[in-house]
């Protein structure tokens, strides 16, 4: 479980989030909704322990991560959250299965099943450069599927996919969440909330 | 990280700094070897010689109580004589005559045996050294094949001209025979004056042993080399062994490369060294330089490998691999330039007055040390960029996307 207290994020002078107060449970995928610039991206950095907050309480599991060294939190978030991008990171020079298998070391056949649930059957041999921002977005959702770890954050899963490629996703994310697992998206579009047992709607400060 | 372009400019830049390293020390290091080692051979020697006088057995007790002086070898120098046949010369005249049976003396001695020459200063640039048979090994300027030399007075063109397998009609001690041209000795400026080298065991037989025993067995040695403990010490023993000497014997030996050698191994090493260290220490600066540019344009790559649960003991041992790569590869480029281009730097130094050229070669030891610092320095340079990436954090890191 993923909680936030009165939780205060600054980027130099700009103040992104203000006295945020959040819980997510297993089970039960939270979607963020808000326009660009309202800071759905840094809090889903913040619950994906990729930045610390400035003030307030963020617990998980229990553990309060305001409150533990850079090694303990790179530990926690190794065991326990899995990240995928708005912009989706893929190293150009190996193949769609090879940013899979060599990065999360996820052996070759679950990588080739997860790939071809997401519609990738076919691209597997493709390097990056070869693939479109949908199919790029759905290596780096297979990666983090691939993890395994308790907590999966997606920073607009279904920007750049058409809405059939977009129920793939989804399905594929809710069942994580239908085993237990904790889920974090966040969308700019009202529609996407469907997969949501939880919307909080943000907006700029 | 992996980018082509980055990788070739780090390639570039470690290859000409492990050249350096190795190349410029390595011209430094094989040439002060080479001429200590020809200052060995040579420059700790001083010859002592007297026109027709014999050197007295206190005079060399005296020299050999001398500080610095390690081993004397006292023989005995006496003349041989070319005899030609028709000799033409204009004797000064102007006119062409022939003389019938002309005998042109030249300076010997006897290798080995009592009063001999010491074998072991003996050293032969062709052919072999005379056995127990009538021959000689000559020295270099009797060579048929040197400039003629010319002497006005007697209108020679050349007295005697000899190479290995000719024959001569000599005469030495009075006994005439015929003998042959075996070997030509190495150019050595202690002795250059000796024009034929004998073997004692044949002239021991040839002449008979109370010959043999008048002329080099009575501790009349009229002839010295004396060896010196190192080229510093040579000017010192030379000064103080001519002051033993009676006229009309000297001392010689190059005072001008003795100082040379010592300057060139106290100041020119040294100097190759610090110039090569000062080439490392400024490629690591660039290496890192590169490597902090390589990480910092890329470094989305490792928040990303870090946001997939990869560990920065993982990220080190990732970038470890990638310099380690680029680094062999360097060094690999580096020895063989190194080694082809040592070739390429020669050093020319007068010894006396004779010229020696020192090729350089890359040494040993600067190539181990190269491997080791590649090594080293891909190992150290992932470790900075890795601890750069520590300072920017996952988010800094992430945010250069």
């Amino acid at each position: 479980m993923i909680k936030l207290e009165g939780v205060y994020k600054n980027y130099g002078a700009i103040r992104v989030l203000e006295a945020m107060d959040l819980q997510v449970e297993e089970g039960k995928p939270l979607c963020l909704l808000g326009r660009s610039g309202c800071g759905k991206s840094t809090l889903l950095k913040l619950v994906a322990l990729i930045t610390r907050p400035d003030k307030g309480i963020l617990t998980i599991d229990g553990k309060d991560v305001t409150k533990i060294s850079d090694p303990e939190m790179d530990e926690l978030r190794r065991e326990k959250v899995s990240y995928t991008f708005q912009e989706p990171l893929l190293i150009p020079y190996i193949t769609a299965l090879e940013n899979v298998t060599e990065v999360t070391g996820a052996p070759k056949e679950k990588a080739v099943k997860v790939l071809t649930q997401l519609g990738l059957g076919d691209r597997l041999n493709h390097r990056p450069p070869k693939l479109s921002g949908g199919e790029k977005k759905r290596v780096d959702l297979a990666r983090a599927i691939l993890r395994g770890t308790p907590i999966l954050i997606a920073d607009e899963p279904l920007s750049n996919l058409d809405p059939e490629t977009g129920e793939k996703v989804m399905e594929l994310l809710k069942a994580h969440a239908d085993k237990g697992g904790v889920l974090v998206y966040s969308s700019v579009e009202p529609s996407e909330t469907k997969y949501a047992s939880q919307v909080v709607n943000m907006e700029k400060k | 990280m992996r980018e082509v372009g980055w990788s070739v400019v780090i390639v570039g830049v470690l290859t000409s700094g492990l050249t350096a390293w190795i190349l410029i020390p390595s011209i430094g290091s094989t040439l002060s070897s080479n001429l200590t080692t020809y200052a060995n051979g040579v420059g700790t020697y001083i010859s002592v010689e007297g026109s027709g006088g014999v050197i007295l057995q206190s005079t060399i007790r005296n020299i050999s109580a001398i500080p610095g002086v390690q081993e004397i070898y006292p023989f005995v120098v006496n003349g041989t004589y070319f005899v030609v046949h028709n000799f033409n010369t204009t004797l000064g005249t102007g006119q062409w005559h022939v003389i019938p049976l002309a005998n042109f003396g030249v300076s010997s001695v006897l290798v080995g045996g009592p009063g001999g020459f010491p074998p072991a200063l003996l050293t032969l640039s062709s052919g072999k050294a005379p056995g127990n048979e009538p021959a000689f090994a000559f020295e270099p300027y009797l060579e048929d094949s040197q400039p003629p030399q010319t002497d006005v007075q007697l209108g020679v063109a050349q007295e005697v001209a000899i190479g290995c397998g000719a024959c001569a009609n000599v005469s030495i001690v009075g006994s005439h025979f015929n003998a042959t041209a075996v070997g030509e000795v190495a150019v050595n400026p202690l002795f250059s004056d000796i024009a034929l080298f004998w073997n004692s065991t044949f002239m021991m037989n040839h002449l008979g042993p109370q010959l043999y025993q008048e002329e080099w067995g009575s501790n009349r040695s009229n002839y010295l080399i004396v060896k010196v403990d190192s080229v510093a010490d040579v000017p010192r023993v030379g000064s103080a062994i001519s002051q033993l000497l009676p006229p009309p014997f000297q001392a010689n030996y190059d005072q001008v490369f003795a100082q040379d050698a010592q300057s060139f191994v106290t100041q020119t090493a040294p100097l190759y060294e610090i110039i090569g260290l000062i080439s490392l220490v400024a490629v690591i600066a660039i290496t890192f330089l590169v490597s902090h540019l390589v990480a910092g344009k890329r470094s989305w790559e490792a928040g990303m490998l870090l946001t997939q649960g990869w560990k920065w003991r993982e990220l080190y041992s990732l970038y470890s691999y990638y310099f380690l790569m680029l680094s062999i590869v360097s060094f690999a480029l580096a020895a063989v330039i190194s080694v082809a281009a040592s070739h390429f730097f020669t050093s020319t130094y007068y010894i006396f007055a004779e010229k020696v050229t020192v090729a350089a070669a890359a040494d040993p030891f600067y190539v181990v040390t190269g491997l080791l610092l590649a090594i080293l320095m891909s190992l150290f340079a992932s470790w900075t960029v890795v601890q750069r990436l520590k300072r920017m954090g996952l988010d800094g890191i992430l945010r250069a996307y």
